[in-house]
């Protein structure tokens, strides 16, 4: 990269010139833009929900399809009382990181949302006044220990809630948004929600691509793909994310089903 | 954690909350550090666009990797550091041609010269190359040490201060040109 001429001696401080004063005396770009702060807090909740669900995987909490497994009362009961905890807890977790004012900086920028649970530790907080900013990125849970959303996290799989549409000329793009936005898929209600694949088919479709879904972190979901049935996986791991479209019988737990397009590198 | 706590730690003691587990100690790194990455991130690509979409990488990446944080430099450097590695990479993306080969397309004129600005300097700054341009950015514009900046584009001190010196030689011949 250097050349020989790099290591030529050079008084850095002499400017006889005037170029050196004259760039530092430049105006400065001004402060990050409010739009690109919030986009950058979003991914960073995102992040940070990520990181809270592969926490708990490591304390042992047993992931929703191997619980979803097990018949027995007692299990059913541990599986519910660990749910409670993660939800408590999440809501703490949220709670705490949304009512610090870290990250006031740009969460005036986000609308409160209704969440019960972030509520319920709201209540329990004397600086609730901005505790629910963020409470959307959480994972809701239900009396059953059904997790439900904007997405199912299952551990390192999180399961996208609705289908996406991509297209191959524009799959990285429409990946993206599923990636960044993925609530926004969601605003049809509760005819989406039928869309969500099973958790255990997610994983199916993470080996499809030849990926690990007990290791790294993965996004999962319906899709069509010019307008054919697919099953849109995201490895979120790797930087750039990388996307697959891969064909639907992994949904039927196909592990080995075509990939269809991709890895293609998101924006 | 309360704000206040969060406010008297140093950026390395937030990296450290944070590798730990601390849910709010990035977004006071992020809180501290965004606009200063914005300014590096618009001034290396000149372009909002792209600008946006390194330093979102940027903060990402620092967010997962913050535990290769060695401690050696200082977290702001680490930052800048990963917000210029952002940018050329996109950079590359749209000119697969560009790199840090460091030459003088512009012929070297009187350093002692006077100068007197008859072009915008910004127009004259995206004429220098780029490893060049990348020196000036870092030093004379956000103010880095050539300590910082020889540790943010990973080159010797020296490197640091010949990009320097030949990039302002550069500019002072482009706007002093007739």
């Amino acid at each position: 990269m250097s050349t020989p001429d790099d290591r030529e001696p050079a008084a850095e401080d002499l400017d006889p010139t005037g170029v050196r004063a004259m760039l530092s005396s430049l105006p400065d770009p001004g402060p990050m833009p409010p739009d690109l702060a919030d986009r950058i807090t979003t991914r960073l909740r995102q992040e940070q929900s990520l990181r809270a669900g592969q926490a708990d995987e490591l304390l042992g909490a047993t992931p929703l399809a191997s619980r979803r497994a097990r018949g027995s009362a007692h299990q059913w009961l541990a599986a519910a009382a660990a749910v409670a905890v993660v939800a408590v807890g999440g809501a703490v977790v949220f709670q705490s990181a949304l009512g610090d004012q870290a990250w006031d900086t740009v969460a005036a920028f986000y609308p409160s949302t209704d969440d019960a649970a972030a509520d319920d530790a709201a209540a329990g907080d004397a600086e609730a006044g901005d505790g629910d900013a963020g409470a959307e990125a959480m994972t809701e849970m239900d009396d059953g220990g059904e997790e439900r959303g904007s997405s199912e996290v299952l551990g390192v799989v999180e399961v996208l809630p609705t289908t996406t549409a991509l297209g191959r000329d524009t799959f990285a793009v429409g990946a993206h948004s599923a990636v960044v936005s993925p609530q926004e898929e969601s605003s049809e209600g509760s005819d989406t929600a039928s869309t969500a694949l099973d958790p255990q088919a997610a994983r199916s479709c993470v080996a499809a691509t030849g990926g690990d879904a007990s290791a790294g972190a993965w996004l999962v979901g319906s899709a069509t793909l010019d307008d054919e049935p697919a099953v849109l996986v995201v490895d979120r791991s790797t930087d750039p994310l990388r996307a697959w479209a891969v064909a639907p019988g992994c949904a039927d737990g196909d592990d080995t089903a075509e990939v269809l397009h991709g890895p293609l590198e998101l924006p | 954690m309360t704000l206040s706590d969060l406010a008297e730690r140093t950026d390395a003691e937030l990296l450290a909350l944070h590798t730990s587990g601390d849910p709010d100690a990035f977004g006071e790194i992020f809180r501290r550090h965004k606009d200063k990455m914005w300014a590096v991130a618009i001034r290396t690509t000149r372009d909002p666009e792209m600008a946006s979409d390194a330093v979102q990488d940027a903060f990402l990446n620092a967010f997962r990797r913050a535990d290769s944080f060695r401690g050696t430099a200082q977290v702001s450097t680490w930052l800048h550091r990963i917000v210029v590695n952002a940018c050329l990479d996109r950079l590359r993306r749209v000119r697969p041609t560009v790199d840090l080969a460091d030459h003088d397309p512009v012929e070297p004129r009187d350093h002692h010269h006077s100068v007197e600005v008859q072009m915008d300097v910004r127009a004259a700054l995206d004429r220098l190359p780029q490893a060049q341009r990348l020196a000036l950015i870092l030093v004379d514009m956000q103010g880095l040490s050539v300590a910082e900046a020889a540790a943010v584009l990973e080159v010797a001190e020296g490197t640091v201060k010949s990009r320097c010196a030949r990039g302002r030689a550069a500019l002072a011949g482009m706007l002093s040109s007739p």
